[in-house]
């Protein structure tokens, strides 16, 4: 009888190790996903209040294709060393 | 009721699509046509034409076009197929240039919005800001957590914010008149702030709302 007790307690702390584990496993990974996401950059921040469909926001997006743009020119322009 | 919707964009469109809902006859006004084939293929009953066709089938007329070519698209209408219509102004004077750090720059100023400049220049059109501080998703029938969130809406005809009203009404609105155009000083700029929580959570589906 007293060893059926021992084997039952056992049984229920083993398995409240295992969820405790799965438990942190999961929070610890989710964490690691967030920290693992990259901040969006300015250009992508204002491209989303393009994408916003607010009256008169798609002129946003094409002054940020004109800015693009001109950098991308200006980049090209710039002698390699 | 017989709309007439000055534009071919988003906002046009979701605009068009609630209007049909409730029954109202719809023409849209586009310089290309074509913008909008794959709309009217969806939506049997919205009609396209010209700025002037749309402006001249209208009782009430909708400006959704971008904020610097709102006056150059009235003109286009002909203003005497505008001359008397109450006109929803959903425009905001949004500069042609980057936002600064998520901040829209605006090509007016604090003590003069561009619903003012419209309303002097075309003194006998009866404009109603609203719509302006919303996206496209949220204009009709919004569903919100909060309950049916706030259209603030300004202009210096009254009898044209009750038409208006109506209209907010059932596309699911609170509406809060804020009082003549100037108000529109302070309306247009509640278009920047609703971008900021997008700006900071990519989240655009929420609206502003009067407590008291």
């Amino acid at each position: 009888m007293a060893s059926t007790d021992l084997k039952r307690t056992l049984l229920i702390g083993i398995t409240a190790g295992i969820v405790a584990g799965v438990v942190v496993a999961l929070a610890c990974s989710k964490k690691s996903d967030e920290a693992s996401k990259p901040p969006l950059t300015q250009a992508q921040r204002d491209s989303a209040i393009a994408a916003s469909k607010l009256p008169g926001a798609g002129v946003v997006g094409r002054a940020l294709e004109v800015a693009d743009s001109a950098e991308a020119r200006s980049n090209k322009s710039i002698p390699e060393p | 009721m017989k709309i007439g919707i000055l534009g071919s964009g988003d906002v046009a469109k979701a605009l068009a699509a609630g209007f049909l809902q409730h029954g109202h006859a719809v023409t849209l006004g586009t310089r290309d046509p074509s913008k909008l084939s794959a709309f009217t293929a969806q939506n049997k009953g919205a009609r396209v034409g010209s700025f002037g066709d749309a402006a001249l089938f209208g009782e009430v007329l909708v400006l959704a076009v971008k904020g610097s070519a709102a006056a150059d698209v009235i003109r286009d209408a002909d203003e005497d197929n505008v001359e008397g219509k109450v006109v929803i102004d959903t425009t905001n004077p949004i500069a042609d240039a980057p936002p600064s750090n998520g901040v829209l720059e605006y090509f007016t100023h604090g003590n003069e919005s561009l619903m003012e400049r419209l309303q002097r220049e075309f003194s006998g059109v009866r404009f109603v800001k609203a719509f302006s501080c919303v996206g496209s998703a949220l204009m009709a029938h919004p569903k919100l957590p909060g309950g049916p969130p706030t259209m603030f809406i300004c202009g210096d005809d009254g009898d044209a914010k009750k038409t208006v009203g109506g209209i907010l009404d059932q596309f699911g609105w609170d509406v809060e008149d804020m009082g003549g155009a100037e108000a529109a000083r302070a309306i247009e700029p509640l278009a920047m702030l609703w971008c900021i929580p997008g700006f900071l959570r990519n989240d655009w589906m929420h609206a502003f709302k009067m407590l008291r």
